[in-house]
């Protein structure tokens, strides 16, 4: 291990690389110990060392600190280009600066450094669902890339150090800005006693109820509606949640998506849209933290899950369903969204269930009426 | 079906998890997600323990009035749906291992009355195999790195 190379890290971090090493080379050379692929460790090596390239050419690191789950995350950007693509959406989350954050996501663009990324390791073949890189999830490292949006994830889960790169910051799509960083903190925080889900969430700070369904179920309008209520506003499409010592939700983003043509429905949201220009070909994107700061909750204990059903009824109804229906509901669009996500994602959400009730949410006609059901149903719980 | 025979969870790309008397399971390469409850439940949680099919059978025979369903039929069509949806294979491996009787967790009820058999349904859902579809590669660039159309179309949110 060259001496170089350690430059820059901490004293755990220079603990684990070496040990990495001292393991990579008894593999090589001891027929007793199993072999292990080297290749995805050697890849993250490699990135990382490009990523500190690219941060000197852009002038040295611009951080960024923010906190969520209990940990403090440290973005450390290679040059200004990435920071308003990826920080609007964590603004809520803004935190003091740190020596020593619980993980750390270094973060460039190719284009504004000057500086060309290695090629992939792997085949075109390597690609498959949700974004996972065939062999290059093995060990300590996990590996996404999505052809869709052209970001690269990767994790080195003994480092705690992520990187995450986009050929050009500018042709990041809207809905990465809207949720960045999702597989990393994935799986970070899934080695953290922490589940990141695909659900919204709004409560009081005493407790409050996770909204569950997939893309165009109306969690996001729940959400929304809610903003006008004493209701506090936690997550739109994702939050992390735990249920140890107690379940409870985490805020992760204070973004929100909903179509073009509802954006009508909520005329407050103007002023937090992100992209009024483009909704010919995307969904609304809006920010919330920026216009209503009062409104965003970091977190609250989850007193209950509903899943929303849009009826046509006049009235708005809770009805109490069962924790399997609600694990149909809640796993399926969870785990097929988050890359390497299996059984221990399943575990954790069936726990969750198994510890608070589940409903129906049916919205009536009169849809300023949920807030109160919501509330109402807070104050049994 | 050979009574002897055993299956195996199609692990790892076949998940489940068991609640009351409920099965959700899901196939995370297909994108597909399913539902089994009552006595599918319990003949998906026999299988998992090792039971082989006339272990599954027996057990079943005693637990429910038949009404005249042939129950061995109806357990035997039901193992081959699963078996086509990759959700269990065939463990050749173990054939000739023991059943282990205490995870079997079907008992057999002595009293006069029994449930009726009902034929159990596998409940599939297919609406979030979306997610699972690759994302278009239009070649690569001068680093190897895939090109794409840009897609400014959704995400999965």
């Amino acid at each position: 291990m060259e001496l170089t190379k350690l430059v820059g890290l901490g004293l755990n971090q220079i603990f684990l690389t070496v040990m990495d090493n001292i393991i990579d080379q008894l593999c090589k050379t001891d027929g007793l110990i199993t072999p292990v692929d080297t290749r995805p460790q050697s890849f993250f090596n490699s990135i990382y060392q490009t990523f500190q390239r690219a941060e000197k050419v852009a002038g040295g690191p611009k951080n960024r600190f923010y906190s969520t789950g209990g940990y403090n995350i440290k973005l450390r950007f290679a040059g200004s280009a990435l920071i308003p693509f990826i920080t609007p959406a964590l603004e809520h989350l803004s935190s003091q600066p740190t020596s020593s954050p619980s993980l750390t996501v270094c973060l460039w663009d190719s284009a504004s450094t000057r500086t060309i990324m290695p090629p992939p390791p792997w085949s075109m073949d390597d690609y498959i669902t949700r974004g996972e890189i065939r062999s290059y999830n093995e060990g300590s490292i996990r590996t996404s890339y999505y052809p869709g949006s052209g970001v690269l994830n990767i994790l080195n889960i003994n480092l705690n150090v992520a990187v995450y790169w986009i050929r050009n910051a500018y042709q990041i799509p809207y809905y990465e800005s809207g949720s960045p960083l999702l597989p990393i903190l994935h799986w970070w925080m899934c080695n953290h006693g922490r589940q990141l889900v695909h659900a919204g969430a709004v409560g009081t700070a005493k407790g409050g109820v996770l909204l569950i369904g997939k893309a165009g179920s109306g969690k996001s309008t729940m959400a929304l509606v809610c903003l006008n209520s004493e209701l506090l506003y936690v997550s739109d499409d994702y939050c992390l949640i735990t249920t140890n010592p107690e379940p409870y939700a985490y805020s992760m983003y204070n973004s929100g998506k909903v179509n073009a043509e509802d954006i009508k429905r909520f005329p407050f949201l103007a002023q937090s849209l992100s992209n009024p220009s483009r909704l010919e070909t995307e969904k609304a994107l809006y920010f919330l933290y920026k216009h209503f700061p009062d409104k965003i909750s970091t977190g609250f204990p989850i007193r209950a899950i509903l899943l929303p059903r849009v009826t046509g009824f006049p009235l708005t109804r809770l009805k109490r369903i069962s924790s399997s229906a609600c694990l149909l509901a809640l796993a399926p669009s969870t785990i097929f969204q988050l890359p390497g996500a299996g059984h221990k994602t399943l575990e954790s959400l069936s726990e969750i269930l198994k510890q608070v009730p589940c409903y129906i949410l049916e919205m009536g006609n009169d849809i300023s009426k949920i807030p109160y059901a919501i509330l109402s149903l807070l104050s049994e719980h | 079906m050979n009574s002897s025979m055993r299956y195996l969870m199609n692990k790892p790309k076949v998940i489940h998890e068991v609640f009351e008397d409920e099965v959700v399971i899901i196939n995370l390469d297909s994108g597909s997600y399913y539902s089994v409850d009552k006595v599918g439940a319990e003949i998906w949680r026999l299988i998992e323990g090792g039971a082989t099919v006339g272990k599954v059978v027996e057990l079943t025979t005693q637990r429910y009035e038949s009404n005249e369903v042939n129950i061995e039929n109806v357990i035997n069509q039901f193992l081959e749906e699963l078996q086509r949806e990759d959700l269990i294979i065939h463990n050749e491996e173990i054939e000739v291992v023991t059943p282990k009787g205490p995870e079997i967790k079907v008992e057999a009820q002595q009293t006069a009355k029994r449930p009726d058999f009902e034929k159990p349904i596998l409940h599939k859902y297919t609406d979030m195999q979306e997610l699972l579809l690759l994302d278009p590669i239009h070649g690569v660039d001068e680093t190897g790195w895939p090109r794409t159309k840009p897609d400014f179309s959704d995400g999965n949110g």
